[in-house]
């Protein structure tokens, strides 16, 4: 891959994997570094690539977890990368309380706007079981914030 | 509000932009790194077969005398390329060679 495609794919997806890496390391130098190790393994590939946002976030999960060993238990609001109105400060912190295979897909199915068939590739799941956890995760949600 | 909408309204934000240029500058070294491997496995792949030839050669040059009517610089230096030409190799290459 040429330098300047190189520059361009960046501009236009690193903050993006940068955040959801983030989400899986739940430590920022982690991400970052898996994030470098990502795209100097992309340098070194083909310049097309067929469907980038599979592609890139299944790689970056892929690298994230990699790097991460095992999910550390730091919640997300610790991190600076969930940006909420004041209104969805409770929403936030109910996010931390989910598990992990449930947060997943609602991170990439509504925070990164995959449809339930990319996310369900990135996940390496079926595209229902893919479903079914977003709802799941909907209830899960609807129980944590009930007063 | 639905559930939904509020989770729709939660941005996920991280800014990469600090790292390009490390990123970016890594990528090159890599490739960098890549061709030099590559430029040297060629070099070893010609370099190697090419002076193995070339020695073989060099063992069946013929030496002529030197001709008499060429000056005496041009005579000397000639002699030293003779001696040059038919000086054995430092090592044996076969069992014949150290008998």
């Amino acid at each position: 891959m040429e330098a300047t495609e190189l520059g361009a794919l960046y501009d236009a997806w690193a903050s993006r994997l940068l955040a959801y890496m983030m989400t899986i390391t739940r430590d920022r130098s982690k991400a970052e570094d898996a994030l470098h190790n990502l795209f100097v393994k992309l340098a070194g590939g083909k310049a097309e690539l067929r469907d980038p946002a599979v592609y890139l976030f299944t790689a970056a999960r892929n690298e994230a977890i990699r790097l991460s060993r095992r999910r550390l238990e730091k919640p997300l609001a610790d991190l600076d990368v969930l940006a909420a109105p004041s209104e969805s400060a409770g929403l936030r912190d109910a996010l931390d309380r989910l598990p992990s295979d449930q947060l997943d897909v609602v991170v990439l199915h509504v925070f990164e706007g995959l449809t339930f068939r990319e996310t369900a590739e990135v996940l390496g799941i079926p595209q229902d079981t893919a479903a079914s956890r977003y709802r799941y995760a909907l209830e899960k949600l609807r129980e944590l914030l009930e007063p | 509000m639905t559930l939904e909408d509020r989770l729709r309204s939660i941005r996920l934000e991280a800014d990469a932009g600090p790292l390009k240029a490390s990123v970016l500058r890594a990528c090159r070294e890599r490739k960098l790194w890549r061709w030099t491997w590559v430029a040297a496995a060629v070099v070893m792949a010609v370099a190697i077969p090419v002076n193995l030839a070339v020695d073989r050669v060099s063992r069946v040059i013929v030496v002529r005398a030197l001709p008499s009517e060429l000056p005496v610089d041009v005579q000397e230096a000639l002699r030293v390329r003779r001696i040059l030409a038919t000086t054995r190799p430092m090592f044996p290459r076969t069992v014949e060679e150290i008998r």
